[in-house]
């Protein structure tokens, strides 16, 4: 076997033990909320693999919701559009994004679940489109006044996951006049099972990077983080796609251990892939 | 899982449906002899959805009964059978549709979805079973769940149903999503359909690619909502109703139908199978 290819096979090995090492870390970690050392097995997990760096940006969550809605509006046209959360708590809906002008004004706004277009959606799980919305000040109430904007149309999608429903979807108004029509609404659905996914995994990614910074910092104890963190923690790390995540960070971990030079050129690197990357999407 | 396909199985564009043969057993079968004349009188056809207006100009009063399933704390369920209002305007949209198709039929309001999320596949079962209990010919369901929790239960309540005799006509979902009861072979599963767009109430379209097996009007509809008004809406939830409708008028004037002798004798009426082709 040719030498590189034996140091190539070296250095899997010692990614997937240290991997393994990590798995066995976390499980540790879940069996061991209650005891002291807690917080120190986790802080070792986390600088081993270096992946709390890694995982994702602060914002990469808001990001990928904004970007949800502004995907959709752009392939259908749409003058606005809005994204609300289930909160499984209290068993409402969360305005999340409201692209428009008034935005910021409504991120804690709430709907009920049943009341309303998105209420209704979410509780049946069934996508309707509405033409003359204006006739129904509901509408304007829930939707229109909260982004200072009111509809003609709105086209309003579940956002399903597995079986359960994460959130609901609401276009509004076709731009340049008309109605959103059947084709649309079977387009949004198919993009709505790529959107709930890409918000799972932003939300998982965003509860492991809160968790990780917070515990880090010293501003959480052991016993004060929710097991539904641990839990998603412990998802993300089976998840395959996040496998790779971590397989990277362990490489890039282990490439800035041999010294500021190797730490430097991975870091030209890897800006360089990003540069071309980005030139990429933006052709 | 028990069910590999989506329910959403049927693009609503009338451009690609082809025109089908009829059966020469079916051939006799007309829409005059079916439901000429008939305006759903004696039959009793129960909404289960977020509530009914009764005093909507569009549904005039035609509610003669209520339920509302609720859940108490030791997790058994009663009913609560007084009046209740309409929480989105979705079941007025459906029972104001039913009523302008058959305009004598008795409509029973089945409230199950309440402002909770929870519970909901209990909630909505319970619904099914009153309305199979309280002897409805016809059982509108614009509405499913995604829930694999409940496939079992469900699957009993709509083979109860028919059993007894009772037609259920669904919505099925407009994502590309797993659903039911819609995805069930004995009920009417229905979507809404360009072709079905025209003057006709009456017009629907058989699909000979289920699980979807009948497409009506319900695009661009004008329909009843809350506060009196009406709005103009999309969705499958709404022409699940217009089958409803045609099936209360079958009924009406052939009590002794089978649920799948009204689907036979509705797939050889659609407008898209041809007597002569």
């Amino acid at each position: 076997m040719p030498e590189n290819d034996v140091d190539l096979e070296k250095q899997l090995a010692d990614q997937r033990y240290v991997i393994e090492q990590q798995r066995t870390q976390i499980e540790q970690l879940l069996s061991q909320q209650e005891e002291d050392g807690f917080l120190s097995l986790l802080k070792q997990a986390l600088l081993a693999s270096a992946a709390a760096e890694v995982i994702g940006a602060p914002s990469s969550y808001e990001a990928a919701l904004e970007a949800v809605v502004e995907t959709a509006g752009e392939v259908l046209n749409a003058n606005a559009g809005a994204l609300f959360l289930i909160d499984d708590e209290n068993q409402d809906l969360i305005f999340a994004v409201a692209l428009g002008e008034k935005s910021e004004e409504v991120k804690e706004f709430r709907v009920p679940i049943g009341q309303g277009i998105a209420g209704y959606v979410a509780a049946t799980g069934q996508a309707i489109s509405i033409t003359d919305a204006e006739r129904d000040p509901r509408f304007d109430q829930t939707i229109g006044e909260a982004i200072g904007y009111t509809p003609n149309s709105i086209l309003c999608i579940p956002l399903f996951l597995k079986d359960q429903i994460i959130g609901v979807l609401e276009l509004l108004d076709k731009a340049g006049g008309g109605n959103f029509t059947a084709s649309d609404m079977e387009t949004l659905g198919r993009f709505g099972s790529l959107a709930a996914h890409t918000i799972e995994e932003a939300r998982l990614s965003h509860d492991v990077t809160h968790l990780f910074r917070q515990l880090l910092r010293g501003e959480a104890r052991p016993f004060e983080v929710p097991a539904d963190s641990l839990n998603a923690l412990s998802a993300t790390l089976a998840n395959k796609s996040n496998e790779d995540t971590i397989e990277l960070a362990a490489m890039v971990h282990k490439i800035c251990q041999q010294g500021e030079s190797s730490r430097k050129l991975a870091m030209n690197i890897l800006g360089g892939l990003l540069s071309y990357m980005d030139s990429k999407s933006n052709i | 899982m028990p069910i590999q396909r989506p329910a959403w199985s049927w693009s609503s564009s009338s451009i690609k449906t082809p025109i089908l043969p009829s059966s020469s057993l079916f051939r006799s079968i007309n829409r005059q002899d079916a439901f000429g004349g008939s305006s759903g009188s004696g039959i009793k056809i129960a909404v289960i959805d977020s509530g009914i207006d009764n005093n909507h100009p569009a549904v005039a009063g035609a509610v003669r009964g209520w339920s509302e399933p609720s859940i108490k704390a030791n997790g058994e369920i009663s009913f609560i059978e007084e009046p209740h209002s309409d929480l989105s305007g979705h079941g007025t949209a459906c029972a104001g549709i039913i009523h302008s198709i058959a305009p004598d039929a008795e409509i029973y309001s089945v409230r199950v979805l309440g402002q909770r999320l929870s519970g909901k596949g209990k909630v909505f079962a319970s619904g099914l079973r009153w309305a199979i209990d309280n002897h409805m010919n016809v059982i509108n369901l614009s509405l499913g769940t995604s829930n694999a929790e409940h496939f079992s239960q469900f699957h009993e309540l709509v083979d109860e149903a028919y059993y007894r005799r009772i037609v259920l006509v669904t919505a099925a979902n407009n994502m590309p999503i797993i659903s039911f009861p819609s995805l069930y072979s004995t009920v009417i599963s229905t979507a809404c359909y360009d072709g079905a767009n025209g003057p006709d109430p009456l017009d629907f379209y058989y699909n000979p690619n289920p699980p979807v097996e009948f497409g009506a009007n319900g695009i661009d509809k004008e329909v009843a909502w809350l506060d009196g008004r009406y709005v103009r809406a999309t969705g499958n939830s709404f022409a699940a109703p217009s089958m409803t409708g045609v099936v209360a008028l079958l009924l009406s004037k052939h009590p002794s139908l089978t649920p799948f002798q009204v689907k036979s004798v509705l797939s050889s009426l659609a407008n898209n199978v041809d007597a002569d082709a």
